[in-house]
């Protein structure tokens, strides 16, 4: 027989199709997995989101500002060069080197001018390399302007050493390369503008005093200053921009400096456009106007923070450890993260809150707090004194034509919801009509009150600004107010609440906080160092200490929730704190790194030492909340709704399909309901939900929002500090007419220049349009919500951090102000954004788990408060933030029940959605961060949200595929975690509910509604077309494995000629 | 000797080049493992793997009986007995040897999906982290025993074309006319 002959043929072909069958099925499952079902559908363009068009009466909630894509495309892209001209800060202007003249000469020096920032993360300049509207380098720019002459002698290939990304914590090449080349031709009367920079990026941290070609890697290296000297000699006048998110070094160049220039700018990282606006600056077409959002100093080593910026490990770390058998949930892994910490010694003296205030009790008190004493002076055994340590000082922004700012009036409403307001008049000094930057500053009481109670108190502190238009030789008032809640101090001690001390308040406007100060030493009679603006302030005195009045805030009692921050919580007396008291509390160092400042290390701490040892190992190994079912010292009640609660007219055929059909429906049935989460509606919808669904949910949060089975759509997720990360198609291929598709990036900002523009209004401006970004990708590319980590509001603690670049400002107030006019007006659009990393990311090194220990005060006045005008209800109103990887304290931010649930859910009001930064399994420990309200686990992707086979699976057995100790066993045995992973849920569902993805409301009075067609949410697609792929190749190769086999199996079996 | 190696077909030299880069792939499959056992890829950046996690004992399962199989697929084609039992031993180690690339197969992709994210993170991170030199060598562990992985596949595949053992030279048998 025949088939004999082919024995072995058939049994490769089986084999082969066996094997084929083999890749077909496993590759189907890895492609349903959870890391790669996003990109599956990516790669397909499948929105497994189902919608329907319905015709609605009512009003759109939300609508876009531009009737075009290009309109809008145009309007992003002007805003942006707004960000350059309004964020470029004038800090040294000699000879009237700026604005260049009409028709000047100008050579370049650099690669920072020939080519867009590089290294840096969040913020990532470049990105519009073609199609619509191409990046803008600085050269481009002065060339767009038409006004300058570009030497093109000296171009972009004569310089080498690009910019790159900064160190991990490591020592640094600064990568810039110079030298002369013999095809210059540089004319005598050429202004040279030399432009140095520095990289940043995630997972970078540079190291104080270690670089290889400079004295730090944030000073100027030999190149940088052989390429300023090379100018300095062959032009006629010399600018010198600063390409920089980290403050560097400049001591060397500055006015009586021995590589002086003529001219300094700041110009922050900027991204893809704004240079254009820059350039105008530079070239007198704009008004400078931007102001330093950091403090420069002649040596960082000696900011305070910087002493404490690093890493230490306890001595004995290797006690965090458990073994599998002692950990409560047995687990295999067990990196609980713990090991290092930094103490955040200098307080609430950050930057300029130093500088300035020991300047000011320099002069005003100068032995009674040893303001004067060696300690922290970057000259070797002499007194402290502020000409030697600050090069630049906060807020410093030069103007090109002269003004004044005073203040002509204050009111304080000392109340819980009460504003101060100031009126400052300016007046434009000069010959033409400009527009200026205005900065209001208060003076606060440093009372014994506050000695007595550890409260410290900035002797200046920065509260808001704007920008104003004046005719030339005419003056203007503008208002600057702020709720006077951030004028209070936190008390930990005393009343254990926000309190305003009794005494004199000084307001005071001025070009930054040295001036500030000056003006307020003024009118207390003092003689200061020449550094004064109108040497004018307004006096407002409260008459009593007051402990009251903020002492509520949302209907939340606002008290300590921070003790355990403060190292001495754990170890009585251990740290010193910086007061202003006695500047020789000066920080001692507890890094194990001895930088510049020559300050010694102390031991690292020993747990072991801790009376409160046990407690502190718990909060180390992110133990906060340990499932009843695993804890024999609580085992609470089991859960009472277990499969969820669904209303009586929901479900299939009944008046409502789905609870989020019957939830959305209040929209116009009780819109005040509909948008208070508290309300009984939201109560009601989050008891819908079934625990196994409430608790996979957050586990799975991943890199989008899951659908339960209440029928909620999902929500994709862009992340960049900049804006959506998506790419828009502007203008759509066209064949026949031979165009081609012109697409933009929209993750456009920088943060940076929108901190240094001092403008709120600026921001405003961001914020509605990186709103109206998630209107169009809704509308061209996604049909649904898009959520978007979309700002950074971290305080800049120290010049060294990789990612100041992605932060505004060193000053809270500054970051507050413009973080919450963003998200103010993010919101109007609809959008879901949140601002990120909340919580002291002061650093990168060690950033996992890094604990910062601090004092409760620092915790609410610096960090934290950056972010409170972003997401206080009352403010920007914010509904997202990404919260940090830090510890403040030992306690990881996620797992902190004091600043989630007390300070931002509570005091705050804000009701939306937590997440935590990329999870990591036993340091983002699902019951603790359930216990805290982080309504998400986020990872790269997530195609289920739920426990065990399906959302469905209420079987004791059921357990998570990555967490297998969460079990349903577990859950029912727990009501408290149960309910908690509800509310969680619930305020991401309100969050959705609320974002533009339902974008109907009932009209008002007075406004007419209109039948318009809306798309609403059905359901999901369970099976892609592409999945039909792999169904067809296995049914195919299973059908061929089965014939071959088969065949093979015939032919074996089968006689052959000679059996026969 | 000489006679046992005369008898090997062409099958059974291919079937011991898949057993050798099998354990070479499984060695470095091992190696993997254990250098990414908790490695962070960066500062700041994932774990490259958690070798508790269960795909790993799954992928060392798989792999394991992938060589048995493989030595089966190789051994039994060499008891050549008659009749009704040769024959179901010829379709037992055939089964053997059909069986083999598929747990390979298994392997590879299990292999794959255990090591995605550290892979992922080493070679494809677009965060610009200062990556961890040693998640790079791991990394490049990695990529070789997937290669070694996926290369025992197809050869095992090619094998099962191919007779193990060559057939007896039958001595001259008289045809006898069909009754």
């Amino acid at each position: 027989m025949g088939l004999k002959k082919f024995k072995m043929v058939l049994g490769g072909t089986a084999t082969l199709m066996a094997s084929l069958l083999a890749t077909s099925t496993s590759a189907y499952s890895v492609a349903k997995s959870d890391l790669a079902i996003g990109r599956m559908d990516g790669w397909f363009e499948v929105n497994r989101d189902i919608w329907e068009t319905r015709t609605v009466n009512g009003v759109r909630e939300f609508t876009k500002d531009y009737a075009s894509l290009t309109e809008f495309a145009d309007a992003l892209i002007a805003h942006c060069e707004k960000q350059g001209e309004e964020g470029f800060a004038l800090l040294q202007n000699e000879n009237n080197a700026l604005p260049l003249a009409a028709g000047a000469n100008v050579t370049l020096f650099g690669n920072n001018c020939f080519n867009m920032p590089n290294g840096h993360t969040g913020v990532i300049a470049n990105n519009n390399a073609g199609s619509y509207k191409k990046f803008i380098t600085l050269a481009e720019g002065l060339a767009a302007t038409n006004k300058v002459t570009i030497n093109d002698t000296v171009v972009a290939a004569d310089f080498g050493g690009r910019m790159a990304k900064a160190p991990s914590y490591g020592s640094y090449t600064i990568p810039e390369k110079f030298s002369e080349k013999d095809t210059w031709v540089i004319p005598s009367n050429s202004i040279g503008i030399v432009a140095v920079g520095r990289g940043g990026g995630e997972g970078s941290t540079y190291k104080p005093d270690s670089a290889s070609n400079a004295v730090d890697p944030l000073a100027l290296s030999d190149q940088e200053i052989a390429m300023i000297d090379y100018a300095r000699s062959h032009c006629d006048k010399v600018v010198v921009l600063v390409v920089s998110a980290n403050a560097m070094e400049l001591g060397p160049i500055v006015k009586g400096g021995d590589h002086e220039v003529d001219a300094i700018g700041f110009c922050g990282i900027p991204n893809d456009y704004q240079y254009g606006g820059i350039a105008k600056v530079l070239v007198g077409l704009a008004d400078a106007t931007g102001g330093l959002t950091d403090t420069y100093l002649y040596d960082n080593s000696f900011n305070p923070a910087t002493v404490n910026m690093g890493q230490q490990q306890y001595q004995d770390k290797d006690s965090i450890a458990l073994t599998q058998a002692q950990d409560p949930y047995h687990r295999a892994s067990r990196n609980y993260q713990g090991n290092n910490y930094i103490v955040e010694a200098e307080g609430i003296y950050v930057g300029y809150k130093y500088y300035e205030t020991r300047y000011f009790d320099s002069v005003n008190d100068p032995t009674g707090t040893n303001a004067k004493n060696t300690i922290g002076s970057t000259k070797a055994a002499q007194a402290w004194d502020y000409k030697n340590e600050v090069v630049f000082p906060f807020g410093k922004g030069l103007s090109y034509v002269p003004y004044e700012q005073e203040v002509t009036k204050v009111t304080m409403d000392v109340s819980e919801n009460g504003k101060t307001t100031a009126t400052i008049k300016v007046t434009n000094k000069g010959t033409r009509k400009a527009k200026f930057n205005t900065q209001l500053y208060v003076s606060k009481p440093y009372t014994a009150y506050d000695k007595e109670n550890k409260i410290e108190k900035s002797a200046i502190d920065f509260l808001n600004s704007a920008k104003v238009e004046v005719e030339a030789g005419q003056s203007k008032e503008v208002e600057v107010s702020l709720p006077t809640r951030y004028l209070a101090s936190w008390d930990s001690k005393g009343a254990k609440t926000y309190i305003m001390d009794a005494g004199d308040y000084h307001f005071t406007a001025a070009n930054g906080a040295h001036e500030a100060v000056n003006n307020v030493l003024k009118q207390l009679g003092k003689t200061t160092d020449g550094g004064e603006g109108t040497g004018k302030a307004v006096k407002v005195n409260l008459a009593q200490l007051d402990k009251t009045s903020f002492a509520h805030s949302n209907g939340h009692v606002v008290t300590n929730v921070a003790d355990d921050a403060d190292i001495n919580y754990y170890l009585p007396d251990k740290v010193t704190y910086m007061t202003r008291a006695d500047w020789r509390t000066y920080p001692k160092n507890y890094t194990n790194f001895v930088n510049g400042s020559g300050i010694e290390c102390e031991p690292a701490f020993k747990i072991e030492d801790s009376a409160k040892k046990d407690e502190w190992l718990k909060i180390l190994r992110n133990l906060q909340y340990i499932g009843a079912y695993y804890d024999s010292n609580n085992r609470g009640e089991p859960c009472k709704n277990v499969e969820g609660i669904v209303p009586e007219n929901v479900g299939e055929g009944k008046e409502f399909a789905t609870m989020w059909d019957w939830i959305t429906s209040y929209k116009l049935r009780n819109p005040e309901a509909f948008k208070d989460v508290n309300s009984d509606i939201w109560e009601t919808y989050a008891q819908a939900i079934n625990i196994n669904e409430a608790v996979g949910a957050i586990l799975h949060g991943g890199n989008t929002t899951d659908t339960l089975s209440v029928g909620n759509p999902t929500s994709a997720q862009s992340e960049s500090v900049a804006g959506y990360s998506q790419t828009l198609t502007i203008v759509p291929a066209n064949e026949e007419q031979g165009i081609a598709r012109q697409t933009l990036k929209l993750n456009v900002a920088s943060n940076t220049l929108l901190g240094a523009s001092f403008n709120p209004q600026l921001a405003y401006e961001w914020g509605k349009l990186e709103g109206e970004c998630s209107l169009w990708l809704m509308d061209e590319q996604h049909k649904g919500p898009i959520t978007v980590w979309g700002g950074g509001l971290n305080l800049h603690r120290s010049a060294y951090n990789g990612r100041n670049s992605e932060y505004m400002s060193e000053d809270p107030m500054l970051t507050n102000r413009i973080g919450a006019a963003q998200y103010e007006a993010c919101m109007t659009k609809g959008a879901i954004n949140g601002p990120k990393h909340m919580g002291f990311n002061d650093q990168e090194l060690n950033r996992q788990g890094n604990a910062c220990y601090m004092t409760e005060q620092k915790m609410r006045e610096t960090d934290i408060r950056c972010y409170e005008g972003a997401l206080r209800a009352e403010e920007g109103n914010g509904n997202g933030v990404m919260m940090s990887f830090a510890r403040i304290g030992a306690q990881n931010v996620t797992n902190m029940v004091g600043l989630q649930v007390e300070i931002m859910r509570g005091e705050w009001a804000f009701d939306g959605i937590i997440t935590t930064d990329m999870g990591q399994a036993q340091y983002h420990e699902p019951y603790s961060i359930i216990n805290a309200t982080t309504c998400q686990y986020a990872g790269f992707g997530a195609s289920d949200s739920f426990i065990g086979a399906n959302g469905q699976d209420f079987s004791d057995t059921a357990k998570d595929k990555t967490f297998s100790y969460i079990t349903m066993a577990a859950l029912k045995a727990d009501n408290y975690i149960c309910e908690k992973a509800r509310l969680t849920n619930k305020y991401q569902q309100f969050t959705l509910a609320n974002s533009a993805n339902y974008n109907l409301r009932q009209a008002k009075d007075g406004e007419e509604g209109e039948e318009f067609e809306l798309d609403v949410y059905v359901g999901r697609l369970e099976h892609a077309p592409w999945e039909s792929i792999f169904d067809a190749a296995t049914i195919t190769t299973a059908v061929l494995t089965g014939i071959a086999g088969v065949a093979f199996l015939a032919a074996c079996f089968l006689p052959g000629k000679k059996e026969i | 000797m000489m006679n046992f190696l005369k008898k090997q077909a062409l099958g059974a030299y291919i079937t011991l080049g898949a057993i050798v880069t099998t354990i070479v792939g499984l060695i470095l499959y091992g190696v993997t493992v254990n250098w990414g056992d908790q490695m962070q890829t960066a500062n700041g950046g994932e774990l490259y793997l958690i070798a508790s996690d269960p795909i790993f004992g799954t992928i060392t399962t798989l792999g394991v009986f992938s060589v048995i199989f493989l030595v089966l697929g190789l051994c039994i084609p060499q008891f050549k007995l008659q009749g009704i039992v040769g024959k179901v031993l010829e379709v037992v180690g055939f089964v053997f040897r059909l069986l083999a690339p598929v747990f390979l197969i298994l392997t590879f992709v299990g292999f794959i999906n255990g090591t995605l994210t550290g892979l992922g993170w080493t070679f494809f991170s677009n965060e610009e982290l200062a990556i961890n030199p040693g998640a790079v060598w791991t990394g490049h562990v990695n990529i070789a025993g997937l290669v070694f992985v996926l290369l025992s596949a197809i050869i095992a595949i090619v094998a099962s074309f191919f007779k193990v053992v060559k057939d007896d030279e039958a001595p001259a048998v008289e045809e006898k006319p069909a009754e």
